[in-house]
């Protein structure tokens, strides 16, 4: 089931098991973020689709510059020679290479990234326990965010609070 | 013996297991206390009475039996229902007015975002849109006709319909700007949460009662057109919301996920959660987007999968030019 793409070496990508060769792969989003509500918090996947919608449709304009943004990024990360590229990125990364845990420091970056910290959300969550290296590791991915609707809310606030009587 | 209106009569329908065959037609019944019960009947009962019960007409039921309501099927409110056979007397009672037509206990379509999906649940609302009546062939083999609606009311929220069989088939003029009453309709979680009609769903339009003159002066005011939100999510048949739309949106909190050990079955757990984004991760070495395979797999759906081979990254040929970097 599983079409992975790999780089032929000639500017193509070549899909191994049918063979068939991609120019381009598509780009998708995999934004990985904290959950916080009022019992505890939690990382979560989220994949294109709930990523477009937290980083909300007025970000689209920059989306395509954001994009560029983030190849920009990759191509760096993996040895990019644009010097240019380099000054910019120079002050994320400490000296001596990327390092694990260093954050990546850009106004463009930022301003579409950050966006939607502090909203607030119904996350809709496939919680699987999956093992890596003999090792058990929780993930949590975003299958559906979903606007809080107070009215809503409120009424089944109201139902769970009969039931205790 | 009881005095009730009928308000609801099914279709008759046929069955045929390893024990048998056979045939039957259930009502629904109101009397003047607003107690409602179900009555099937069975077999030869089912020529004998099923033209003489008409849907709201008043009679006296007797010399039925009793067993438990399998709730599964129905929104009746009582623990029981009623069977009966050619044994059954009934006798058209005199109709004072004193029992309602109809007895609905409405939810607001906000609320079924929390209302577990499978549930029979009664709803009016404003039609919002009308879909084509389309035919499809079940499972089954057997052709059926569907409808799309969806719903609007009060509560500022929206929900797809799906009407089946004759339902559907009325013409689209009636669904024009309709009021409808639904009872005993379906509440599924189809792509979030969408409702559909059974066989034995009663639906009405612009029925005389007082919800119908509420939402029609809602609709009047023009608040129709605000601020909906829409408990179905349309078109968005990504692999993610397929998966989702099958399972049960079961509220939860975060830590929840540790205390309760979720996610150790086969496919995980699906749950909800209430919660702000405190943190987006801006990892250097793990940027927030993957190269994902543009094409469509083998089931004709499309795949996301993630392109894994590390060495794919060094490529430099396939990726866009670069653009100015100043912003």
């Amino acid at each position: 089931m599983l079409l992975q793409l790999t780089d032929a070496g000639d500017g193509t990508w070549i899909d191994e098991r049918t063979g068939k060769r991609h120019n381009e792969p598509l780009w998708r989003y995999i934004l990985s973020v904290s959950l916080s509500d009022e019992s505890g918090s939690a990382y979560a996947t989220c994949f294109n689709e709930v990523a477009e919608q937290l980083l909300g449709k007025s970000a689209q304009g920059k989306l395509t510059q954001c994009t560029a943004v983030c190849v920009q990024a990759n191509r760096f990360l993996m040895g990019c020679p644009s010097a240019e590229m380099h000054a910019v990125y120079a002050a994320s990364i400490p000296a001596g290479g990327a390092v694990e845990g260093a954050e990546i420091q850009d106004p463009v970056w930022n301003a579409t990234f950050d966006k939607p910290i502090f909203s607030q959300w119904l996350f809709t969550l496939r919680v699987k326990v999956e093992n890596v290296n003999d090792e058990e590791r929780v993930k949590t991915s975003v299958l559906r965010v979903t606007p809080v609707n107070c009215g809503a809310e409120v009424d089944a606030l109201q139902e769970a609070i009969a039931q205790y009587s | 013996m009881i005095k009730a209106r009928v308000t609801n009569r099914s279709d008759i329908r046929t069955w045929s297991n390893d024990r048998g065959e056979g045939k039957l037609f259930s009502v629904d019944l109101l009397d003047e206390h607003g107690t409602e019960i179900r009555a099937t009947f069975f077999r030869d009962a089912v020529d004998k009475f099923h033209p003489l019960v008409e849907p709201e007409g008043v009679y006296y039921f007797s010399n039925g039996k009793l067993k438990i309501a399998n709730k599964k099927f129905t929104s009746i409110k009582n623990d029981y229902e009623v069977t009966f056979d050619d044994r059954a007397h009934i006798e058209r009672a005199q109709d004072a007015g004193a029992i309602a037509k109809q007895h609905f206990d409405f939810v607001p379509i906000a609320r079924l975002a929390t209302v577990a999906p499978d549930t029979t649940v009664d709803i009016i609302g404003l039609v919002k849109e009308i879909g084509e009546v389309v035919s499809i062939t079940t499972k089954a083999g057997r052709e059926v006709e569907k409808r799309d609606l969806t719903l609007v009311d009060d509560s500022m929220a929206s929900i797809a319909l799906t009407l089946w069989g004759e339902k559907a088939k009325q013409p689209s003029d009636t669904f024009e700007n309709a009021i409808i009453a639904l009872k005993g309709a379906k509440l599924g979680d189809y792509n979030g949460r969408s409702m559909s009609t059974y066989g034995s769903t009663t639906m009405l339009f612009n029925p005389e009662i007082a919800e119908t003159t509420r939402v029609r002066t809602w609709a009047d005011s023009g608040a129709a057109s605000g601020n909906i939100t829409a408990l179905t999510e349309r078109g968005s048949a990504g692999a993610g919301s397929t998966a989702a739309a099958s399972k049960v949106d079961l509220r939860k909190t975060i830590s929840s996920i540790h205390d309760e050990g979720l996610g150790r079955g086969d496919k995980g757990d699906i749950i909800t959660v209430k919660a702000h984004i405190t943190f987006v991760a801006k990892n250097v070495e793990r940027p927030p987007w993957y190269p994902a395979n543009p094409d469509a797999d083998e089931t004709g759906r499309k795949t996301f999968k993630k392109v894994r081979d590390a060495h794919v990254l060094h490529s430099t040929s396939a990726w866009p030019t670069p653009l100015c970097f100043c912003s």
